[in-house]
């Protein structure tokens, strides 16, 4: 793959309930570049949720395509696992392994899946817990960590299998107030190292200093996107004006 | 946990203490297992048989209202020697075991144990079944894997559990005591004789019963001839030491003999020209 | 009170001591145990296929119905007859099943005992089916989803993360199920089978005393299950203490 090709193609992506009288997503055209940050905003019910966790494949999709670095993930014969280990999720509940401890969390699947030494996968996953400032929390079990520290734990989780792009499901969402920040630096930290990520998000201030590009997104589509710039200081759709005056 | 245990077990006693305590009015209570054909067996909700009949004409002898009621066999026997029932009646055979601890009135009829088979059964006689010394006595069984059926607690479950010695089917453990794998011990008759052929290679029950499954059943056949297994007596039993309804009882049965109402009653249920009814 | 003890002490010698009536507990109590054991083998064996069955069909009815392939017409059809069995079973007594066991479907076998075993073990995995099924969709649908976003297949998120914290829920109402099992072999004496409850039977119809047979098979039921739940407890116990 050259570097003009977005990394992922999405054309005309629909979700239907009901036989179609309810649309999740009602036709969606969206594509991402290695190394960008897209942040999707819009209000609750608006299909945004739906439309990350359909990138790989949590959500099923009544139709389109989804083209990942060239390969339409929708097709039968994709191994959609494969695709998933490139494709890494963090969640607005963390989804943490309750049984396993920190560390096993990070390692259980580049041992299981990646097949890499365990000595191996256990020194990358320290240094990733040093690096978010968790290092003395390596034996602890997810249960006597706190709602921020959980979240930091997820992210380096789906970092250890080295994905290619990191999907983020409104990530602070569940935090209290004050462990917001602490979640949010990392994800900075991620960005700047030039991860391609997808986040779906209500901190407008993270989509306007680090988002590469704001997609707004209501009743299954998209409405509007640009620069953060543009967006939050030039809408022009009178939705995502109302939705910005409530939110800001 | 230990403590509420023992509570457990003390209050069970006393309950226990209190056991037979029930209310006496002018009823004259029977129990009986209605499975058992001639003698007792149910024709829609009612209980008839030679057994019901009988206790019903006792019943009008002493004046008091019969009342039957339907467990278990093995239950009518606890529940009269603990005082549960006044008498039961259930073609119960005397036996030396059960004198010990419940008291019987006079005979009133005979019963016979025999064997029924499966037509076409190896088992024609009793020399099928047993091999014998030259007193006549069992010593060993022909077949070593062979089954019996009985239903539970009745006397022909009690003589086939006995040792191969005693015409029991049982051989003996190494210390002296009886194994009692060969015996296939069914709620009811009816349970023993479905299992013929298939379960158990011979069912031992009363001959009358024997004669109704047989009678109803194709294909099974009671062994004819000198293979009676046992000849016993059937009585009535009441509690131990409850003499003076015994006394009343035998006086009944002896009014009852004497007129010939008790032989009108069997003559009723078994012709006496042999057919089964 | 006095002569009520003296009278309790002679009911437990004629009810267990002469004749060695005590044998036919000890040989039902032998029946009882070894019926249980078997058919909770078998139970767990057959509950944990059914479930497989019955969850892989509930949590991946979507994705297959996506492509709908060979395997997704398999598992349909696997998931109907699973339904048709956890119905008939759960929807009819355990005698009537053991009759129908006895008499129909092993009806020239003489191996009661092994029928027993085989329908209480069948009856068994009906229930323990619904547990882990029911343990299996009471784990937050979100530990799933981390699972297969990270890479896992169906089958190895189900191995590696659901199982486990499945069998930590579940375990307490598997014991549960086993404790029921035990007691409810006390019907095998319908098909001929001495177990413990018979026994006590047997020895009522021969000594006609109720209080001592009754009791004393009570109270070995009793201590058996007393012991269980004590086990399970230290069990539960335990694997408490490795998630902290």
């Amino acid at each position: 793959m050259n570097g003009n090709t977005p990394y992922i193609v999405v054309n005309d992506l629909q979700k239907h309930y009901k036989g179609g009288a309810i649309r999740a997503l009602d036709g969606i055209d969206f594509s991402i570049n290695r190394g960008e940050v897209v942040v999707i905003i819009g209000p609750s019910g608006s299909g945004k949720s739906t439309f990350l966790r359909s990138l790989n494949l949590l959500e099923i999709p009544t139709h389109g395509d989804i083209i990942v670095n060239g390969t339409n993930i929708i097709e039968k014969n994709v191994n959609i696992d494969e695709h998933r280990q490139k494709m890494c999720m963090v969640f607005q509940h963390f989804n943490l392994f309750p049984h396993m401890t920190v560390l096993k969390n990070m390692t259980l699947a580049p041992v299981k899946l990646l097949k890499k030494p365990q000595a191996e996968v256990e020194t990358k996953a320290l240094n990733l817990l040093k690096r978010v400032g968790l290092s003395d929390r390596a034996y602890a079990y997810p249960d006597q960590l706190s709602g921020g520290q959980k979240q930091r734990v997820a992210i380096v989780r789906a970092l250890m299998m080295e994905p290619d792009v990191m999907l983020f499901d409104e990530p602070t969402s569940a935090l209290d107030p004050e462990m917001v920040g602490e979640v949010l630096e990392v994800m900075k930290e991620l960005a700047s190292d030039g991860m391609t990520m997808v986040v779906v998000t209500h901190e407008m201030g993270f989509a306007r200093e680090v988002g590469s590009r704001v997609i707004f997104m209501d009743d299954g589509r998209i409405l509007e996107q640009g620069s953060p710039a543009d967006i939050f200081g030039n809408p022009q759709n009178p939705r995502l004006k109302d939705f910005l005056s409530k939110v800001l | 946990m230990k403590k509420l245990l023992a509570l457990f077990f003390v209050l069970l006693m006393a309950l226990s203490l209190f056991a037979g305590c029930g209310g006496n009015k002018n009823e004259l209570v029977m129990a009986t297992n209605a499975a058992f054909p001639p003698y007792e067996y149910k024709e829609g909700n009612k209980i008839v048989g030679i057994d019901a009949e009988i206790a019903e004409a006792i019943a009008k002898k002493l004046g008091m209202t019969l009342v039957i009621e339907d467990v278990e066999f093995g239950a009518v026997l606890t529940g009269v020697a603990q005082g549960k029932y006044d008498m039961g009646m259930a073609g119960i055979t005397v036996t030396e075991d059960r004198k010990k601890t419940m008291d019987f009135s006079n005979t009133y009829a005979t019963g016979i144990q025999v064997i029924i088979v499966k037509d076409g059964s190896s088992i024609k006689s009793l020399d099928d079944i047993f091999e014998f010394n030259a007193d006549g006595d069992p010593v060993g069984l022909k077949n070593p894997d062979i089954k019996v059926g009985v239903q539970e607690n009745t006397t022909g479950d009690i003589y086939s559990s006995d040792a191969i010695e005693k015409w029991g089917f049982n051989d003996l453990n190494e210390d002296g005591s009886i194994k009692t794998d060969r015996v296939v011990r069914y709620k009811t008759g009816a349970e023993a004789v479905a299992g013929l052929g298939t379960k158990v290679d011979c069912v031992i029950i009363d001959n009358e019963p024997a004669k109704s499954f047989v009678a109803k059943n194709q294909g099974i056949h009671i062994l004819e001839g000198e293979n009676e297994y046992a000849v016993e007596d059937y009585a009535i039993c009441v509690q131990k030491g409850n003499t003076e309804l015994l006394e009343k009882i035998n006086k009944a049965l002896d009014e009852l003999k004497a007129d010939g109402t008790i032989d009108k009653i069997i003559n009723k249920y078994i012709p006496k020209d042999g057919g089964a009814s | 009170m006095a002569t009520y003890f003296a009278e309790l002490k002679n009911d437990f010698i004629l009810n267990f001591i002469d004749e060695g009536r005590w044998r036919w507990l000890w040989e039902g109590l032998g029946n009882t145990l070894i019926i249980t054991f078997v058919a909770l083998l078998m139970g767990l064996a057959i509950g944990i296929v059914i479930a497989a069955v019955r969850s892989t069909f509930d949590k991946n009815r979507e994705s297959m119905e996506m492509h709908k392939g060979f395997g997704y017409y398999v598992l349909k059809l696997s998931n109907a007859i699973c339904h048709l069995y956890l119905t008939v079973i759960r929807g009819t007594p355990v005698v009537v099943q053991l009759l129908i066991m006895y008499f129909i479907v092993f009806a020239t076998s003489r191996d009661s005992l092994m029928v027993a075993m085989i329908a209480f073990g069948i009856n068994s995995g009906a229930y323990v089916a619904e547990i882990l099924r029911g343990g299996i969709m009471s784990i937050d649908n979100g530990q799933f989803e981390a699972g297969r976003s990270l890479g896992f297949n169906y089958i190895q998120t189900m191995i590696y993360i659901i199982i486990p914290q499945v069998f930590k829920n579940v375990l307490p109402v598997l014991c549960n199920e086993f404790i029921v099992l035990l007691k409810e072999t006390s019907v095998a004496g319908y098909v001929g089978i001495v177990d413990l409850t018979k026994a006590g039977d047997l020895i009522r119809g021969r000594t006609f005393s109720a209080f001592m047979p009754l009791i004393a098979v009570a109270l070995i039921y009793l201590i058996m299950v007393v012991i269980l739940t004590a086990l399970v407890g230290v069990l539960e116990r335990r694997l408490r203490k490795n998630e902290r």
